[in-house]
């Protein structure tokens, strides 16, 4: 991940043709476009391909990409199963067979993805313990159990249960061996379950009964029995041998945990409705199923309902107009949640910025940090981390200008919980790419805590970032200092302190220059660079000044808690009006005093918007011992 | 809430004593003091204002400020008059607390810059 690297991502996109539907990049829908990045990391995470080879793919050959490495992929990623060989197997498999095209889809389907599904198939048709559990009330079969013969041995299982249930000694000693519990056999209905079974097998050597052991062997054998038909009648059904009313019976249980009724995911599907489904889906037929044809809440979650669209009275929101430009909008759409980082403590993230390369290496280089740390505070860190050096390497301003965080906490019922989205303003922006200023607000301070123990901090690089005023955790952090809640390690430094005031202070300024022509709109924000630095030239000489003036701690302690007392209350003239006393009191060296003055005559007296941010960092040099290092 | 919050702090700036009229009114006060009784005499008429201050005691500042004026030999009279008049005016233009202080300040601090500036630095 080296910088020129990153340079050639840039410099490859911005060459080739945008025209390209089939190109890879970016929309500038962000829901469609952290579909996009969803689909780039699964393929990355099931195939090794990083962004450049999955382009090179798709320019070369789209069909073989879309119809047959990303279903495959897209199943492999949820059967949640890593079966690296029959991996391989699909792999070469495709590679051999690309002529197919579009057909290939159905060879990956019944080869491959049936194949991914085997064990959770049979592991949910073991799991019915009752034959009854097969009907519906009016006693006629359920479509997903439509197998005379498996329906057979599942009787014949749960009638060797209950028989052996019902004889109170047996059912005592196998009570004892799975622990007490609920009643095993109520009413003539017997209660084990699949785990029972094979606890039964584990245990078998503990029944010393030879009767009992007899017909417990009897039960696991029919387990077995069932066991390998099941597994017998999947390798008949993956030569496609079946009859379409056994369609249910062989779905494949998939679940999303997010996608509940959404065409292959539906209950009521059928295997071959299924493939069906994923067919349409991968040729955007949008007259298929109304789920094709319009984008809303029930694709993205970030979106409102069909009916909910604020657009509404004009024109519904369709997916055929987007088709035209993404013909492969659906592949992307399912695969948005694949965008997001887990981030402990944090929630679901992820970074987007309208262009792919770029938001493609932060969350990358997200992911690997995670990985690379347990710890939560530092994740936290590390998360904002990533785009800074992401950044720093590219160079590219303007794209952390137009850059969004957008997170949610969990899933619930279908729904996001939690969603939060944050922009990162240019002001914001230019700032954090000065090395000094990121590099000295890099840091977590504590702002609560009692009994010296710290009870929450907070990262000021973040809550600059979220255009959050940093002041009141200042304010905080020297507070719980002055009161001896926190230890001297814990307080912030003098430099982080003049830097973090000062930072906050400008953008207070800035923010209020509301002129449309006035000074800052045509001075940029370099100046605003410059005036900062220069600020804290001055501010650092302050500091020095205060902390000469007074010399004695405890007399620099009481004059500290005096001074953030009259910050705390908003009372400028009471702050003016100490500092000055001491200095008429203590008489310092003239040089000293002009210092001091000046800095409070410009910056306190005469600023209404944002003195408390100076004379905080004058408190702070009470403290602090005149520490503070404004030289860069 | 914004928009409530913008408007009275529009308002208020519009009354709002002028960063540059309060250097002014801080530099021509270091001057008419510069030739006011001894340093340690300046010392304790600042350290009486700052009180006067604390105590929200305006007339007390209004009187010891024109009580010193007032021993000014001739030859200063010129800023003298400046300095009153300046100060007249401004009081009568920003009625408000916040100005009244802000002012007093400026005039404390002036004051204070005569005696650091016994060895002949000048203003920055």
């Amino acid at each position: 991940m080296s910088k020129p690297k990153v340079e050639k991502h840039v410099n490859q996109k911005s060459g080739k043709s945008s025209n390209n539907p089939n190109q890879l990049q970016f929309t500038g829908n962000w829901f469609i476009d952290a579909g996009i990045l969803g689909f780039v990391n699964l393929m990355e995470e099931v195939y090794g391909w990083d962004l450049e080879k999955l382009r090179e793919r798709i320019s070369e050959e789209p069909e073989v990409v879309y119809y047959g490495y990303f279903p495959f992929a897209y199943f492999y990623n949820l059967s949640k199963k890593d079966k690296k060989e029959l991996k391989t197997e699909a792999i070469s498999f495709i590679e051999k067979n690309k002529e197919l095209g579009k057909k290939i889809l159905e060879e990956v389907w019944w080869k491959f993805i049936t194949e991914l599904f085997r064990e959770s198939w049979v592991e949910g048709k073991l799991k019915v313990m009752h034959e009854s559990e097969c009907y519906d009330k009016r006693g006629k079969v359920k479509p997903q159990y439509a197998d005379s013969r498996y329906r057979n041995l599942v009787k014949e299982r749960e009638e060797l249960i209950v028989n052996i249930l019902k004889n109170n000694n047996f059912k005592e000693k196998i009570e004892e061996v799975l622990g007490k519990r609920k009643e095993l056999i109520k009413e003539g209905s017997h209660n084990l379950t699949v785990d029972d079974i094979r606890r039964l097998e584990e245990n078998l050597g503990n029944f010393t009964d030879d009767d009992l052991r007899k017909e417990i062997e009897n039960i696991i054998r029919k387990h077995k029995e069932l066991e390998n038909y099941l597994n017998k009648i999947w390798d008949v059904f993956k030569a496609k041998n079946i009859s379409k009313d056994k369609s249910v019976f062989y779905r494949i249980p998939i679940d999303s945990s997010f996608f509940k009724n959404y065409l292959f995911f539906n209950n009521s599907k059928g295997i071959f409705e299924q493939l069906e489904d994923l067919k349409n889906l991968l040729d955007g037929n949008t007259n298929y199923s109304e789920y094709l044809s319009k984008i809303d809440k029930t694709i993205s979650k970030f979106l409102p309902s069909d009916e909910e669209f604020p657009n509404i009275s004009y024109t519904k929101f369709r997916a055929e107009t987007i088709l035209k430009d993404v013909p492969y909008l659906f592949v992307y759409l399912i695969n948005f949640l694949n965008a997001f980082v887990n981030v402990r403590g944090i929630g679901n993230v992820f970074f987007y910025s309208n262009d792919l390369d770029f938001t493609y290496q932060i969350n990358k280089k997200i992911r690997v940090y995670i990985k690379d740390s347990d710890n939560n505070l530092k994740i936290l860190r590390l998360t904002w981390q990533a785009i800074i050096d992401t950044l720093v390497e590219t160079e590219t301003t303007w794209v952390l200008e137009n850059m969004y965080l957008i997170r949610y906490k969990s899933l619930s019922q279908q729904d996001l919980i939690g969603v939060e989205y944050i922009g990162i303003l240019k002001l914001q922006a230019s700032i954090i790419l000065d090395d000094t200023i990121r590099d000295t607000i890099n840091r977590n301070i504590a702002v609560k805590a009692s009994n010296g123990k710290i009870e929450q901090q907070v990262w000021l690089l973040e809550e600059f970032i979220k255009q959050k005023p940093l002041l009141p955790h200042l304010i905080n952090n020297i507070h719980l200092y002055l009161a001896d809640n926190i230890k001297y390690e814990g307080f912030i430094s003098m430099r982080t302190l003049v830097y973090a005031s000062i930072v906050d202070a400008k953008v207070k300024e800035f923010g209020n220059d509301n002129r449309l022509f006035g000074d800052h709109f045509f001075n940029s924000y370099r100046q605003l660079l410059s005036e900062i630095k220069n600020d804290v030239r001055r501010a650092s000489g302050a500091v020095r000044a205060i902390s000469e003036t007074l010399e004695d701690s405890d007399e620099r302690k009481s004059y500290a808690n005096l001074l953030l007392s009259a910050i705390r209350r908003d009372n400028k003239h009471r702050f003016v009006n100490t500092v000055l006393k001491a200095l008429v009191e203590k008489k310092g060296e003239e040089k000293v005093v002009k210092t001091l003055m000046s800095f409070i005559f410009d910056k306190i007296l005469s600023n209404d918007l944002s003195w408390k941010n100076y004379a905080l960092i004058l408190v702070g040099g009470l403290i602090g011992g005149g520490e503070a290092d404004g030289e860069e | 809430m914004e928009g409530v919050k913008l408007m009275g702090k529009s308002e208020y700036e519009f009354y709002s004593i002028k960063p540059w009229e309060l250097r002014q009114l801080r530099d021509l006060t270091k001057d008419v003091f510069s030739n006011i009784g001894t340093e340690k005499s300046r010392q304790r008429l600042v350290y009486d204002l700052l009180n006067a201050l604390k105590t929200n005691d305006r007339k007390r500042f209004l009187w010891l400020i024109l009580k010193n004026v007032n021993n000014i030999s001739v030859e200063k009279s010129e800023k003298v008059k400046r300095f009153a008049e300046f100060l007249s005016t401004l009081q009568f233009e920003h009625e408000t607390a916040e100005n009244f202080d802000k002012i007093a300040y400026a005039i404390v601090m002036g004051i204070m810059s005569v005696e650091s500036e016994k060895g002949g630095g000048s203003n920055e």
